[in-house]
């Protein structure tokens, strides 16, 4: 049985800060103290342990938060296919990372090129993210396996926090050590030579079998052996099974030498998320909106106000936003029928 | 409706004005009266506080966590906490 929790809520910025209640006491008043005597007890033994009660969440859950909100209907989601491969328009991704400042989105061993739903100023739709659910314009796209400076999709999204980048023009994949060799020691600078296990890099760059030796990587350390030299024979690299997140270990590296590398700091979608491709939105006069009749005679109204604004003519603004509320709050009171009931703890009020 | 339709109604030909406004109004009205709601589920990490609002969020409804003051692994309702916790963040808030 899963253990009882106890959170509650703030709200700072644009972050939610979760904080659980790990209120803890001491043994309680009892004939014995703590030290076998009978004497008197000391406050830690009779109160609080002097634990705060509120603290960051004590243990890791998946899928611990839901979060119900509304959302804008500015585009429609295409039919779920994942079933076809180049005109797929359902993909799951590893992980994201910035590359020139823009959310870039990556997967083991996927060429994005190929599919057909996929293209510049094309809109992807992100599910399933812990940060990136919404749509995003595709500003590139590239195929992992041709040793691009990335290899996945890099959208329009501005990433306002500051992430770790490296490259280096020179540098070998090696096989039989499962490592990258002559990488410069400003590595071990910008990241971390033997990174903890939610620390992760985006690797791009090779161009053997298909790119397999670029993705979403955890546990590499680095030595100065070689002229520098990435171990990833304990790595974890991440990947796509059957729509879900699976995991390689070990024996993935094939050799490709002097080419250049692009290492990013990785930010692992734990699972994996998912996003839709081929995302119609609202861009033309051909989009239908997705709203019952009755709010779209609302937001015609809306529409009207914000242009009687642009004419600074107040008084038919304030007119036309009045009717355009009076709309919407009676499409909404339209909804309730019968009489109302609340409920209670165990009882009826 | 399709765009074309509401933009005869209200008897304007900028078409990209139009949208500006149109999805000013969109937002607008779910935030009067929530047409379109989703949820989105993110992973509590041990020892970290501060996880982000998703990026397409227009007005919060609900904030639910799992096993809630329950052991069934239901999710239930939060409650806002008031006034600053005595316990800081690692990263300082």
């Amino acid at each position: 049985m899963a253990t009882r929790k106890s959170y509650a809520y703030q709200i700072k910025g644009n972050k939610i800060s979760l904080l659980e209640n790990q209120f803890g006491y001491g043994s309680g008043q009892d004939v014995v103290a703590a030290d076998g005597s009978n004497k008197q007890h000391t406050l830690d033994e009779i109160g609080p342990t002097g634990k705060p009660s509120w603290v960051s969440p004590a243990s890791d859950v998946t899928n611990g938060i839901e979060i119900e909100y509304a959302y804008s209907p500015t585009y429609s989601t295409p039919t779920k296919r994942i079933d076809s491969g180049t005109a797929d328009t359902y993909h799951l991704y590893n992980g994201w990372f910035v590359v020139d400042g823009y959310l870039t989105i990556g997967q083991y061993l996927k060429d994005w090129v190929n599919d057909a739903s996929i293209a510049v100023d094309s809109y992807i739709l992100i599910e399933g993210s812990d940060r990136w659910n919404g749509i995003h314009k595709v500003k590139a796209v590239q195929d992992i396996g041709a040793g691009g400076s990335h290899g996945g999709i890099q959208t329009y999204t501005k990433v306002e926090d500051s992430t770790k980048y490296f490259t280096d023009d020179s540098v070998s994949w090696v096989v039989v050590a499962d490592t990258i060799t002559g990488v410069s020691s400003s590595f071990s600078t910008i990241f971390s030579a033997s990174p903890s296990s939610s620390e992760y890099i985006w690797i791009a760059g090779s161009d053997a079998f298909s790119g397999i030796n670029n993705g979403l990587v955890s546990g590499w350390s680095y030595t100065t052996a070689d002229s520098g030299t990435i171990d990833l024979s304990s790595a974890t690299i991440y990947k796509s099974d059957n729509m879900s997140e699976g995991t390689q270990t070990i024996n993935y590296i094939q050799n490709d030498g002097a080419q250049a590398v692009y290492i990013y700091e990785g930010f692992r979608e734990n699972g994996g998320a998912h996003f839709y491709s081929g995302v119609s939105v609202i861009e033309d006069e051909s989009f239908e909106l997705d709203l019952p009749p009755y709010l779209s005679k609302a937001l015609v109204y809306y529409v009207k106000a914000k242009f009687a604004e642009d004419q600074m003519d107040i008084e038919k603004k304030e007119y036309l936003m009045r009717e355009f509320k009076r709309l919407v709050e009676k499409h909404e009171s339209a909804k309730i029928s019968g009489p109302r009931r609340i409920m209670g703890f165990g009882m009826t009020r | 409706m399709k765009v074309q339709e509401l933009m005869e109604r209200v008897g304007v030909t900028q078409t990209g004005r139009a949208i500006a406004y149109i999805k000013d109004g969109l937002e607008e009205i779910n935030m009067l009266a929530e047409t379109h709601i989703t949820t989105s589920r993110i992973d509590i990490v041990k020892d970290q506080r501060f996880y982000d609002l998703p990026k397409d969020m227009i007005k919060m409804l609900d904030l639910r966590c799992k096993n809630q003051l329950n052991g069934d692994d239901e999710y239930r309702s939060l409650p806002r906490a008031v006034g600053k916790p005595t316990s800081k963040d690692s990263d300082g808030n």
